[in-house]
């Protein structure tokens, strides 16, 4: 009789310790996925931050008309010289719709591309949220529907970015995401 | 039993190492993302810094260059530079390179500034003008840089002319200049190399003589010159007759605004002993200075329409009528113009007009900063 209760006994015993075990397993596992696919999100974000600090500290270099020629919440087209090799260069972002990117199951990200010199393809963003807004010299925000006029546009002399990546697929139940955002003030506007 | 579950705990461990590891390296991996980015945003603002740095030396000694590079540890980081004059897209401007490496990241950072923070941007030469500039007589246009005392200080210079229009030599006038740091002695003909003709104004010629001296976005809003004039300031002087004027030495800012009509538009035979900013304007851009007969005058005129220099200008002139009465014939006999840094700097410190041209403030480089690649 005592036999089969140490059976029983290290029977229930055992299988609390696997169902642990499984669980912390699951755990793990879970912390481990959100963690690597956050990571990857995250290096995505410092490239594309990486890229734009790269091309937006630099607009104006070299150029001695307008500047900056197209300025909206998620568009901006501007000239510099962007290689310092004494030819003009124009520099586009904007962004397509969230419709547009079907090859991921995240409804809500989408492409910011950017065209060099209308140059295609261009350099390609996966974003879930990409918005540029304007300051004048004294730090004001300037309205888009003002930034339609190029006398408006040449006011601007800061630009603030925010970019918000998602992954392309769900991490249980939830998309994993990082957020940068900037003020740059470019030394040529 | 107990074997087996030996092995589960076994295999457990194992799975957890490799989690734990693999979690080890996104996180090694993340930080080393927050750390490269802490250490790229760090470098760029050292190599930014140190520009204004170099930039603030060369604003208090505008002689200060440094052109064999220079290593030093500035902002906790190895920063080297060099400070150099250079023509960078046509202009003669300082060049500040630098190069700063922190914690095996490398940022290089290159400026222009004007190469000469007091020299009012609208004086391109010894004379510029809004039309066909002609030279008669035997008058000396000399572009080369001269002291205030009127000696030449080489390599340093502009042009004799720089006009809109075409220039006309005629006479035996002679002109010389400076171009490409090459010193041209005044000759006839003279040199094309000190000669501009017709030249783009970019945004059209200044039409006043506050935009002259580069309009309020460098600190002369319209009137300025004007209210200088009637402070009376270090002797400025502001009238609408010249025969009002108190007599020579003039000194500071002379406004002599005359009448739109003829022939109250006219001043003339007039002695120009002195210094300073001397203005003949008026509303309709007609006002006229005629046969600059006696004297010598230190550092600015700015005309709307100058005849017949007779006498000697050392600094630098300015025409902006586009419709001179006289076919803008600066000089028909002797006279000399010669072109001087010094006494426009001498000119414009004595009334600290200087102080309207710096950008004095936070964040704010006392040098008009003309390009910044970073």
């Amino acid at each position: 009789m005592s036999d089969w209760i140490d059976i029983i006994g290290s029977f229930v015993v055992g299988s609390i310790v696997v169902l642990i075990l499984f669980n912390l397993k699951i755990s793990i596992n879970a912390a481990a996925s959100e963690n690597l696919y956050s990571g990857i999100v995250q290096r995505n974000v410092t490239s594309a931050a990486e890229l734009l600090e790269h091309d937006l500290y630099k607009i104006g270099f070299r150029i001695s008309g307008d500047k900056i020629i197209v300025a909206d919440s998620n568009e901006i087209k501007f000239y510099t010289d962007i290689n310092n090799n004494g030819v003009d260069d124009e520099i586009h972002y904007y962004c397509d719709k969230p419709e547009d990117l079907t090859s991921t199951r995240n409804p809500s990200d989408y492409l910011l591309t950017r065209e060099k010199n209308k140059e295609k393809p261009g350099a390609l963003i996966v974003v879930v949220d990409f918005k540029l807004s304007y300051y004048d010299s004294l730090g004001q925000k300037i309205d888009y529907t003002a930034l339609q006029n190029q006398s408006e546009m040449n006011k601007i002399k800061t630009v603030g970015v925010r970019l918000k990546c998602e992954t392309a697929e769900k991490i249980y139940e939830h998309y994993e995401a990082v957020e940068w955002e900037k003020t740059i003030k470019p030394k040529n506007i | 039993m107990s074997r087996f579950i030996l092995l589960i705990v076994l295999a457990g461990f194992i799975t957890y190492s490799i989690v734990s590891m693999t979690q080890n390296k996104n996180v090694t991996l993340a930080t080393e993302n927050s750390v490269n980015n802490y250490v790229d945003t760090k470098v760029r603002n050292a190599a930014n810094s140190t520009v204004q740095t170099l930039m603030s030396r060369v604003a208090d000694d505008y002689d200060w260059r440094v052109t064999s590079p220079v290593t030093e540890t500035l902002f906790d980081a190895q920063v080297t530079y060099t400070v150099t004059d250079e023509k960078f897209d046509g202009e003669d401007l300082i060049k500040y390179s630098v190069t700063v490496d922190l914690y095996g990241a490398t940022k290089q950072v290159t400026a222009y500034s004007d190469i000469f923070p007091f020299f009012p941007p609208s004086f391109r030469g010894a004379i510029s003008a809004n039309n066909s500039v002609l030279s008669n007589g035997n008058i000396t246009i000399d572009g080369r840089n001269h002291t205030a005392l009127g000696d030449v200080i080489p390599e340093t210079g502009s042009y004799a002319i720089w006009t809109t229009g075409t220039f006309t030599q005629m006479g035996t006038a002679d002109l010389g200049g400076t171009h490409l740091t090459t010193d041209y002695v005044p000759s006839n003909p003279a040199d094309p190399n000190v000669i501009l003709e017709n030249q783009l104004w970019p945004g059209g010629f200044p039409g006043s003589p506050d935009q002259v001296m580069g309009g309020p976005t460098k600190g002369f809003p319209e009137g300025t010159l004007k209210s200088i004039a009637q402070s009376g300031i270090n002797g400025s002087q502001y009238v609408i007759d010249p025969t009002s004027l108190s007599g020579n030495p003039l000194s500071g800012v002379t406004f002599v605004e005359l009448k739109t009509a003829a022939p109250h538009n006219k001043w003339q035979n007039m002695d120009i002993t002195g210094s300073g900013v001397l203005v003949v304007h008026n509303s309709a851009k007609n006002a006229i200075m005629k046969n600059l007969d006696l004297g010598t005058f230190k550092g600015i005129i700015i005309a709307d329409d100058l005849v017949h220099i007779h006498s000697t200008v050392i600094g630098s002139i300015i025409i902006l009528t586009p419709s001179p009465s006289s076919g803008n014939t600066v000089g028909n006999s002797d006279g000399k113009v010669l072109y001087s840094t010094e006494a426009v700097f001498d000119a414009l410190t004595d009334i600290d007009l200087e102080k309207r041209m710096f950008n004095y403030g936070f964040g704010k480089n006392r040098l008009y900063v003309k390009h910044w690649f970073e």
